[in-house]
């Protein structure tokens, strides 16, 4: 006989069967073991090079550095680095491979979304396909679907943020101590990796008041939760809030006493001329990359059919939702100006898309109890068509975003993916500062060639290049273009210093 | 997609005296233009400037003009000068509606300034695919 009954294998299975062909149709698995490339590589390879860090310089967890060591040694305030320390422990244990890095956090997304699907097991009493299509309605995201095996947390954030919320609705409906802690374990890391998240623990907040002000007096009890049960809900929301603000405070203090790798600070749009230039971007260029058109109109067609229904619906679940739509929105007025170029801005404020899915789950399970079982299965085919369209746009973005040539127009920083085993031979160590040159990003060269230093580009005057390469602390210069810098340095003698060349790429030695 | 062609190894040296290397012509048959193409270019590479100018182009054209013009510089493939590299281009054909329709695709190894450069391609591989 079987350990675990049978029926208890249908949604794990169907789950992950489905996962595992949808990555496989996409092509996922052919870019786990690719070092950062394409959109976003320099965020990415900001990430990735707090974890080599981590495994190379100091596995203090609290002391996060970045490759670009002009400024405070490197050490640099960042959000809650679990993302990046996870990988450096792996690095540690089995040696230094990105697929570490991208496998954690694909790891955090797939938990999330798996627990997702079992709430919404658990709300459409185990409606397997109707949980796995509005699941896949959710995560079915050009943007969400990149970023989930990239070196970006606000996925993990996502990830943690659909887990809290499944232990916060297991626990309104069935109690019990150890889920409470999971939710708040949850909710926390969720704000802490990404601070968009503290919305969870916000918008619990909102519910214990509201519970209190009796809003959902049409539960069986009266109120959601006990008189006591709300107040210890309430302290363990101060607390994770304390918590979050107090990293976020020491990360400020460790960008101002130390260098300044990361933004931690709002950028909103101040006037109507800024406003109609990133909207007219979002329009352009990361409407479709957001959802597809399928999912629009799925979206759009699920908030009218919650309107036209509206006494069918959940009270907890509609204002969860409302509440999350809400700071959502606010998230996006304080950081609109970071959505003109950032397309990954969007996933953690993706979680109002998932909980809208959860509320029409519920609402679709009502109405079919009230009036006619056929109802969600003419929903499940439509989904089907639809999500059929979106998974389509998926691949579509997916491939798109690994061409080589766009890969190529985004920066070639092909040449320094294999440079280090090179210079290690030269005999250069990673500790043998490095100018890096011409480098527009924030630290990709020096990331991917694992050399602590310096970058400078095109747009870096003569002077600023001159004082670095006189810089007695700088012992090596990489540079991929030598026409560029013979203009930026005329006669100059470095054809002399020639260490070695790789790749299109010059290594001179300084000193 | 199979095309006739010259089996064989060839080496191609590129410098003052040759600019342009061997051409290879693909004439698009009807069930090519349904479909986008991936052209997969493989083969040895060698040159003794690190800042090489040496490229595969790759043109899209007519029976009386060019569409489109590109190709793959391959300095990236040079690991160390005056050895040999391996390399494998990937690239995606999409066609864009300015584009019309191209009838064949032309190949040929390029040294783009040839004053300075001795640019090597040996056992060239051109492989041309259709895909969704």
């Amino acid at each position: 006989m079987f350990p675990i009954p049978l029926k208890n294998l249908i949604a794990p299975v169907l789950f992950f069967t489905a996962l595992i062909w949808f990555y496989n149709y996409l092509g996922f698995f052919e870019t786990m073991q690719m070092r950062p490339s394409s959109i976003h590589m320099w965020a990415q390879c900001e990430r990735a090079s707090i974890a080599l860090n981590y495994a190379e310089t100091d596995m203090n967890f609290f002391l996060p550095r970045i490759h670009k060591f002009n400024q405070g040694d490197g050490i640099t305030g960042m959000e809650f680095p679990l993302v990046n320390y996870v990988p450096a422990i792996c690095y540690k244990l089995f040696g230094f491979n990105e697929i570490y890095f991208r496998g954690f956090v694909l790891l955090t997304i797939v938990l999330g979304l798996y627990l997702f699907y079992k709430l919404l097991l658990m709300v459409t009493d185990n409606n397997y396909f109707l949980s796995l299509g509005l699941t896949g309605a959710g995560y079915f995201s050009p943007v969400l679907i990149y970023y989930s095996n990239s070196f970006m947390p606000d996925i993990t954030s996502l990830g943690f943020a659909l887990a809290a919320w499944y232990f916060f609705f297991k626990f309104v409906k069935k109690g019990g101590r150890k889920t409470f802690y999971f939710f708040w374990t949850f909710a926390v890391l969720a704000a802490l990796v990404k601070i968009t998240s503290l919305l969870v623990i916000l918008v619990v907040m909102c519910v214990l008041v509201l519970d209190q002000l009796k809003f959902f007096n049409n539960q069986e009890k009266g109120f959601l939760f006990e008189r006591r049960v709300r107040w210890k809900i309430f302290l363990a929301g101060i607390a994770g809030i304390i918590v979050v603000a107090s990293w976020y405070l020491y990360a400020r203090w460790l960008s101002s006493h130390y260098s300044e790798g990361f933004a931690l600070v709002a950028v909103p749009v101040d006037n109507l001329e800024n406003f109609h230039i990133v909207w007219n971007e979002i329009k352009r260029s990361h409407r479709y990359e957001y959802y597809s058109y399928e999912g629009y109109i799925l979206f759009m067609s699920i908030i009218a059919l919650l309107g036209v229904g509206f006494k069918f619906v959940n009270r907890l679940y509609f204002i969860v939702t409302l509440l999350t739509v809400l700071g959502s929105m606010c998230f996006v007025y304080l950081m609109f100006w970071q959505f003109k170029d950032h397309d990954y801005y969007i996933i953690t404020i993706s979680t109002s898309v998932f909980l809208l899915c959860l509320t029409f789950a519920d609402f679709l399970t009502r109405i079919a109890f009230r009036f006619s079982k056929v109802i969600p299965f003419v929903f499940i085919v439509i989904l089907f068509f639809n999500t059929k369209e979106s998974i389509v746009a998926c691949k579509k973005d997916f491939s798109k975003r690994y061409d080589p040539k766009y890969v190529s127009w985004l920066g070639d920083f092909l040449p320094y993916h294999d440079l280090e085993p090179k210079l290690r031979r030269l005999g250069i160590s990673r500790t043998d500062y490095t100018l890096s040159g011409f480098d527009w990003s924030f630290c990709n060269s020096l990331y991917l060639m694992d050399q602590l230093g310096e970058n400078f580009d095109d747009y870096t005057s003569e002077e600023k290049i001159k004082q670095m390469l006189n810089d007695p602390r700088y012992k090596y210069l990489v540079v991929n273009d030598s026409a560029k810098l013979n203009k930026k340095i005329p006669g100059n003698d470095f054809s002399q210093k020639i260490v070695t060349t790789h790749r299109g790429l010059l290594i001179y030695k300084l000193r | 997609m199979e095309d006739t062609v010259i089996k064989g190894h060839y080496f191609n040296r590129m410098d003052s005296g040759s600019q342009y290397g061997f051409k290879y012509v693909y004439h698009l048959k009807n069930e090519d233009f349904e479909k986008p193409i991936r052209l997969i270019l493989t083969g040895k590479v060698r040159t003794n400037f690190v800042h090489s100018t040496g490229a595969i182009t790759y043109v899209h054209a007519d029976s009386i003009k060019v569409i489109n013009w590109d190709g793959s510089n391959l300095t990236k493939h040079v690991s160390d000068l005056n050895k040999w590299g391996y390399f494998k281009e990937v690239v995606n054909f999409k066609r864009s509606d300015s584009w019309g329709r191209y009838t064949r695709i032309e190949f040929q190894g390029l040294l783009g300034d040839p004053r300075y450069e001795v640019f090597d391609l040996d056992s060239i591989r051109i492989k041309l695919i259709r895909f969704d």
